[in-house]
Parts: structure tokens; sequence; C-alpha cells
């Protein structure tokens, strides 16, 4: 019965212990891993990817309406001169 | 009493838990070089769209620098045929006719100052989304992607930008003044200026600046081609020729 008892003691101070070091590797990991990231750790999807770089594309203005835009300033006067 | 209790300890079970820790050791250690390698590759990615951000501000500014600078150029240079324009229609008799030609001067250079300035942003633009898709060509080569087909098209895009922008500079130094003989010709002048302006925007639209627009979508579309483009880094693969 004694030794029985002295066993469970054991087996508890063993998962202890290995709790213990798990716990002491997570925070040595976690601080470790914080310190070599540094401000790189963030998101770097950053807008590139190919669905981003393609609505950038499509949104720039080339300059489609600038015969039209042209004509509108300038025809009214010069036809009233 | 810890002592004690430890001494009644196995040595078979004791091996057991010292195998159990080394594993739980190595495994700590594997997910650490891990995200050490993820760290080295974003910093490497991060290292080229700073430089990247950087080197076109620079750019930009030194070519809206240059833009104002061949403007004010311009200005000195057609003073004197502004002022014998101005001197002439002041002769005119009809003062709404004299109010409309004087208006329509301005405007002429105001709408190629105006459009000059628009291409040059436009430019600016093509520049932002090259430099996007430089960054991607970067994460996709730390995945182990060749981006060579991607390095050479954009190589070939700032060539074309750079081509663009001088030719947005040559348009800027353009002065458009207006001559003419007699007060029934100004009609006529003004049209034959205007038709010049026109046909010089959309000469530069349709010329350089589509080449650029041309290039960088080409770039886009080499980029387009590399399989799983969008993943970002991981630390499973070595970059393509970074091995030293």
């Amino acid at each position: 019965m004694k030794l029985q008892s002295q066993k469970g003691n054991t087996t508890i101070l063993i998962v202890s212990t290995v709790l213990a070091v798990l716990i002491i590797a997570g925070i040595w990991w976690y601080y470790r891993s914080q310190s070599v990231a540094g401000p790189a750790a963030e998101p770097l999807s950053g807008g590139d990817t190919t669905t981003i770089i393609q609505n950038d594309l499509d949104a720039i203005d080339f300059g489609a309406d600038l015969e039209k835009e042209m004509d509108q300033q300038l025809d009214a006067d010069i036809n009233s001169l | 009493m810890i002592k004690k209790r430890l001494m009644n300890i196995s040595p078979k079970f004791a091996l057991k838990i010292l195998i159990l820790a080394a594993v739980v050791l190595l495994g700590v250690n594997a997910i650490q070089v891990n995200a050490q390698k993820i760290n080295e590759a974003r910093q490497k990615v991060e290292e080229v769209r700073t430089g990247l951000r950087n080197a076109i501000k620079i750019k930009q500014e030194e070519a809206k620098k240059q833009i104002e600078a061949v403007r004010e150029q311009v200005k000195e240079k057609v003073k004197t045929q502004r002022e014998a324009f101005k001197e002439k229609i002041s002769q005119m008799k009809d003062e709404r006719k004299r109010q409309t030609a004087e208006r329509l001067e301005e405007q002429l250079n105001q709408i190629n100052e105006r459009w000059t300035t628009h291409f040059s942003n436009v430019l600016n633009q093509l520049e932002n989304v090259l430099a996007k898709i430089e960054i991607r060509a970067q994460k996709a080569e730390v995945n182990g992607s060749d981006v060579s087909s991607v390095k050479t098209a954009i190589e070939t895009a700032r060539n074309a930008i750079k081509t663009a922008r001088d030719a947005v500079v040559t348009q800027a130094a353009k002065g458009y003044t207006v001559t003419f003989e007699s007060e029934d010709k100004l009609k006529d002048a003004f049209k034959t200026v205007k038709e010049q302006l026109r046909k010089d925007l959309t000469g530069l639209r349709d010329g350089a600046i589509r080449n650029a627009r041309k290039a960088v979508q080409d770039v886009f579309q080499a980029l387009r081609q590399i399989p799983g483009v969008d993943k970002e880094p991981t630390a499973t693969s070595t970059p393509a020729g970074t091995n030293e």
C-alpha cells in the first residue's frame, strides 16, 4: 500500500517536472522568436497579391477623355471668336 | 523526502522520461529554427520593399522638380511671344472677343500643364505597381520559384517608364502661343494651336505612356505565370539562386 503511494507521488513529481520544462521552454521560445522577428513580424501581405495589383492597374486613368475634355473646354470659346 | 522518492525510480522509467524530455526539447528547437527561417525570409522581403519605396520616392521627387524647372524655363521662353500676343489683342475693338482670346491663350497652356502633371502621376502609379510586382516576385523567389522572366520584364518596364518620363518633360517644356495676322484670322489661329496641342498630348498618351503601361502589364503577366505566386514566404524552401 505504502509502495503504491510512493509510486504515485513519484509519477506526480515527474509529470510536474516535465510540465515545468515544457512551460519554461515555451516561454524561452516565445521571447526568443519575438526578439528575432522584430518589426518584420507584421503580416507581409501588404497589398501585393495579383488581385490587388490588377485592381491598381485597372484604377489608373490613362487619359481616355483627353480629347473630349479639350473640346469641351476650348471649342465654345474658339467658335465664338 | 524528494531525494528518497527519486531513489525509488527504476532506471527503465527514468530512461523513458529522459527520452520524452529530449523529444520535447528537439521539437521546440525545430519550431524555433523554422520560425527563424520564416523571419529571415520576411526580413529579406522587407528589405527589398523598403529599398524600393525609398528609391521610388526619390525618383518621383526628382521628376516633379524637373517638370517644375522646365515649366519655369518655358514661361521665360514664351514671355516675349505672349507679350506680343497681348499687345495685338489689346488693339481689338470687340471687348468680349478680346477677353475670350486672353482666356483661351491661358487655357491652352493650363491644359498642357494639367495633362503633363496627369501623365507624370500615371507614371508614378505605374512605378508603384511595378514595385508591388517586384516585391511579389521577391516573395516567389524566396519560396523557390524561378522569377528570371519577371526580372527581365521589370528591366524593360523601367526603361519604358524612363523614356515616358523624358517624353513628359519634353511636352511640359512646350509653350503654346497664338500668332495671327488680323482679327478675322484669330479663330483659325486658335484652332491651329489647339490642334497642335491635341496632337502633342494624344501623341504622348498613345506613344510613350501607352508603351510604359504595356511594359508594366507584360511584367504582371509574367508574374501571373508563376505557380502559387500569391503564397507568402515559408521556411520550407530555399530561394533560387541565393545559395552561397
